[in-house]
């Protein structure tokens, strides 16, 4: 076991991860970081993201519009002073990467330009065409390069986080290319390790989203906050999942069932003109466009592809010309994965698993229940995105709180003192005895690809769009039977090197983990709340759930679940509204403060 | 469905001396890409077979191989263009770790030893808000900037494959991007690396790293044009200091 | 065992000859070649001129001898070659162009030097044949 020393170790090079090492080595060249990931920084999932990232910055835009539209579009589920402070820091934040070179897009004046995105009342998402997570995530990437403090270990899979009398060590990784176990030690840890989206079989998120930053956590006693917020997208290519960005309706893309009837209007989006019009039809949040899709499926509304069910998104009135300069690289995959041109016909598209809203519980610096223990980015759960998240917001999450974790690390550094080492080791020495008994293993007659796949299928037949308690027990029950068969997988590569059969199994481990924790807290929230949808208890229930699910590992058994409170500062729980219904109600409200 | 004989070159350090392809049958969809079967045998066939990937969207720039011969994103080498015999192997032009996963730790250097990122023009203060840039500035360097890094363009190019002191396309498109930015005043910072003969002037012009580049950032144009501004650097320093944009 | 990175062996020499772009791409460099034997027997004509109108004669005649023709032919194919090839390239080697605030297609650089050509081979046309 090879030994690294470092003053803070950041895991994950995603965009989160990129922001906190460049704020440490901001704030403190003197300390050293640790930049650990199982991808070379580029490769990490952010580069996926295409829409934008939401900032105020138009003359007519508020803060209190961006604070409202993300704490009613989460159902009343994100915690207000963390909101608050995320609405406050995000035109800063989007500055400072337009300071470090991102290519946003920009009006004739030379100013940012911004679209409108889902659940949206003013436009106020930066975009860089339609790929602003590459931007965003090569130029925090490239920017990163020139600060000599932080030190790269690129392809190294992190297993374990060491957590010595109740603080935050260090963390034990796989160098890829070599199969050395690694033992880095810190004095404060940043976790930026992105989602688990591929726990479902069938979302936007890439191969390397496997939740394992998050069972990290959850394996070294931080509780799961929200888990069973899981959030559909509701424009993803059938077959693959591809996502194309809200930014296609944001741009005026229209969406329309198999008799080109804009069903949206039939699920209180409506009405259908003018168009556009904000917060309204395919202006909606995220979560009721993926669930008017079921329905329009149970309705027999939808089209047969040979990818599978699926509604069409209709951009043809947009012209070529826009398409080109706003969408291109929509236009790209559409055309190449499903033979669409935009420019030329509706795309079949139908929802996709695309992001967790849950993840590692932190307060609003960023700080998990362990000391000198950070986390940021989509692994974390703040939480801002409640029950559901708003569109654009995600990216700029992670350059809030990314920023966030890496201040808040650098001063635990800053104030460790000295730390006493040898329990670190031991540690240390254990994780890596572990990772070597895998090669151990006896045949078993399972195969890894044979449980992911149970996994998954389970996952969406049971905590898919829409739940109830009959089918998250039988996945629940499936989850175990899975968990239990874990140790019959045999390691089939031996070699040392590069061994991704031997991560492939550590990430299905993670993957059950953090599907038990999503299972768990869906079965005992018996309401209906943003993503989370009971068919059996259909209504949200203020009295009994307006709390965060916490999920706490209790060995290999099941996760217990307690509750934590939402902080409400000046937003009480109403009825969500869109389209019509919310324009009525503005009207109402600002009668009311002329009365 | 079609039965597609993968045919893949297989580099195990710890038992072979050298690289051998190995057949694998396929009983494959027609929609699917080469990744798709690539995936296919090792959730099915053999889970040592090692290669990287993510997106599968063809923008994380991970899945980079030879397909018959020419360097592609495996995950945008659709099967329907290809007949029933496929040939994958590593990128040309990089050392092999394992099977076809390529040492790319060269590329790394010489994106840090050529500042790829801003170096700002003048400071400006969060409060002061973003530097303006028309949208026409940003059409000067946006095409450069969409480098997935993916590598493609190193393995079509054989003046790396004959000598890797080249800077090759990714990196010098990305420095000409920030050159190019109106925001950046680094230029001359950057000219040690770029302009230089291991830089811009090792190129002579084959134009293969277009060819392949999957997101046509087109880095044989970024070159020539390097070599234009490189070459007006030269002659203007005999009369005045180096230009700076 | 440790990590061993294999490295593959490029052929010094016949590299180009593996893959079509590379092998076009040699001929085209190698088409400088034709072009220079042309520039030399231009050269050698000139010596020839200043020799006197006998030998500058013999010059004439085995320009039109056969095998002269012959080998005119010859260069003229690399030199139509060379020409086509650097078009093709051309848009490359150009900074961006705007007209109308559209940027300039690369077919219409392609074209323009085309056109060019077309004007000046005219103009040498023009004086070879008339004057």
């Amino acid at each position: 076991m090879q030994t690294v020393s470092a003053d803070v170790a950041v895991v994950g090079a995603g965009g989160a991860g990129l922001r906190a090492a460049i704020a440490i080595a901001q704030s403190d060249p003197k300390l050293s970081v640790a930049l650990i990931s199982k991808v070379y920084p580029m490769r990490s999932h952010t580069v996926a993201a295409e829409g934008g990232a939401a900032g105020v910055v138009r003359a007519e835009d508020s803060l209190a519009h961006h604070f409202d539209d993300t704490v009613s579009g989460g159902d009343w589920l994100c915690d207000q002073d963390a909101v608050q402070l995320f609405i406050e820091d995000a035109p800063r934040q989007l500055t400072q990467i337009e300071h470090w070179g991102c290519p946003w897009s920009r009006t004739e004046e030379g100013r940012v330009n911004t679209r409108p995105f889902g659940g949206m009342k003013i436009e106020r998402t930066w975009f860089a065409a339609d790929k602003s997570g590459f931007h965003i995530l090569h130029t925090l990437f490239q920017t990163s390069q020139q600060f000599d403090s932080i030190r790269r270990f690129d392809e190294f899979f992190s297993t374990d986080l060491i957590v010595e009398d109740g603080r935050c060590r260090g963390v034990v990784a796989i160098e890829m290319r070599s199969g050395e176990v690694f033992l880095f030690k810190a004095k404060a840890v940043v976790m930026a390790t992105g989602g688990g989206g591929r726990i479902f079989p069938f979302t936007t998120n890439g191969a390397i989203k496997t939740g394992d930053g998050m069972a990290m956590a959850y394996r070294a006693g931080v509780p799961l906050k929200d888990m069973e917020f899981v959030q559909y997208h509701p424009t993803g290519l059938p077959g693959t999942g591809i996502l194309l960005t809200e930014g296609c309706r944001g741009e005026g893309g229209i969406m329309v069932n198999k008799d080109g009837y804009r069903y949206l209007q039939d699920y209180d989006l409506g009405p259908p003109d003018p168009w556009p019009r904000k917060k309204a039809m395919e202006l909606g949040p995220r979560d009721r466009l993926s669930q008017a899709f079921w329905h329009e499926m149970k309705k027999g509304r939808t089209i047969d592809t040979p990818f599978g069910e699926s509604v069409y998104l209709d951009m043809r009135h947009l012209g070529e010309k826009k398409i080109n300069e706003r969408l291109p690289f929509v236009r790209d995959l559409a055309t190449s994965y499903v033979g669409a041109d935009p420019v030329k016909v509706p795309v079949p598209v139908r929802p996709v698993v695309h992001y967790m809203m849950g993840g590692i519980h932190t307060d609003i610096d960023a700080k998990t229940p362990i000391d000198g223990l950070y986390a940021a980015g989509e692994c974390a759960c703040v939480s801002i995105n409640g029950a559901n998240r708003l569109g654009s917001n995600s990216l700029t999450e992670l350059l809030v709180f990314g920023r966030r974790a890496g201040l808040g690390a650098a001063e635990a550094a800053r104030t460790a003192g000295d730390l006493a080492d040898a329990g670190v080791e031991a540690q240390g020495r254990e994780a890596e005895a572990r990772i070597a008994a895998i090669a151990g293993r006896a045949d078993g007659g399972e195969t890894m690809a044979g449980l992911r796949d149970r996994m998954t299928k389970t996952m969406e037949d049971g905590a898919g769009i829409y739940r109830d308690q009959a089918l998250l027990a039988d996945t629940i029950n499936e989850l175990a039977d899975v968990k239990s068969r874990l140790g019959r997988v045999p390691l089939r590569d031996t070699s040392k090197v590069f061994n991704t059969d031997l991560t492939s199994i550590l990430e299905l481990e993670a993957m059950v983990e953090i599907s038990e924790t999503v299972a768990h807290s869906a079965i005992q929230r018996t309401e209906s709340r943003g993503s989370h949808q009971r068919l059996d208890h259909p209504k949200r229930d203020d009295d009994a759930f307006l709390k965060h699910s916490m999920a706490h590992r209790q060995g290999d058994g099941a996760p217990r679940i307690d509750y934590l409170d939402v902080v409400i500062t000046t937003s009480q729980p109403a009825e969500r509204v869109y389209g019509g219904a919310a324009e009525a109600k503005d009207a109402k409200a600002n009668d009311g403060k002329a009365a | 469905m079609r039965d597609v004989t993968l045919e893949i070159l297989r580099y195990d350090p710890d038992r072979d001396d050298a690289p051998h392809f190995e057949s694998y049958q396929v009983p494959a969809q027609e929609e699917w890409v080469i990744l798709d079967a690539i995936n296919y045998v090792k959730d099915h066939i053999d889970p040592s077979l090692t290669y990287r990937w993510s997106c599968h969207m063809a923008v994380c720039g991970s899945c980079g191989m030879m397909v018959n011969e020419e360097p592609k994103l495996s995950c945008k080498a659709f099967l329907r263009d290809y007949g029933d015999r496929i040939r994958v192997e590593p990128m040309a032009n990089f050392p092999i770790e394992k099977d076809l996963v390529v040492v790319m730790d060269d590329f790394i250097e010489k994106m840090k030893e050529s500042k790829t990122w801003l170096i700002p023009k003048e400071d400006r203060s969060i409060e002061e808000g973003e530097y303006r840039q028309t949208p026409l500035e940003l059409d000067a360097f946006r095409q450069y900037s969409m480098c997935i890094n993916c590598l493609l363009c190193y393995s079509a190019c054989p003046q790396y494959a004959l000598g890797t002191e080249f800077v090759g396309p990714a990196a010098l498109a990305l420095t000409y991007r920030y050159n190019n930015d109106s925001r950046d005043g680094g230029q001359e910072q950057r000219a040690d690396v770029f302009a230089k003969s291991d830089g811009v002037w090792h190129c002579s012009f084959v134009g293969a790293c277009s060819e392949v580049c999957p997101k046509h950032v087109d880095p044989a144009a970024a070159i020539q044009l390097g070599k234009m501004d490189s070459a007006v650097d030269y002659f203007t320093s005999f009369v005045t200091k180096p230009r700076s944009r | 065992m440790a990590r061993r990175p294999y490295i593959r062996e490029v052929p010094r020499f016949s590299w180009w000859a593996k893959k079509h772009v590379y092998t076009t791409y040699m001929l085209r460099e190698a088409t400088c070649i034709a072009i220079a034997v042309y520039c030399g027997l231009l050269i050698v004509g000139l010596i020839r001129l200043s020799q006197g109108e006998a030998a500058y004669g013999a010059y004439l005649a085995a320009m039109q001898s056969p095998v002269g023709i012959a080998v005119q032919i010859v260069i003229g194919l690399f030199a139509l070659y060379h020409t086509i090839t650097w078009f093709t390239l051309a848009p490359k080697g150009i900074p961006p162009m705007r007209f109308g605030g559209e940027r300039v297609k690369p077919q219409a650089i392609v074209a323009a030097h085309y056109v060019g050509w077309a004007g000046v081979s005219a103009v040498v046309l023009l004086f070879v044949g008339l004057v």
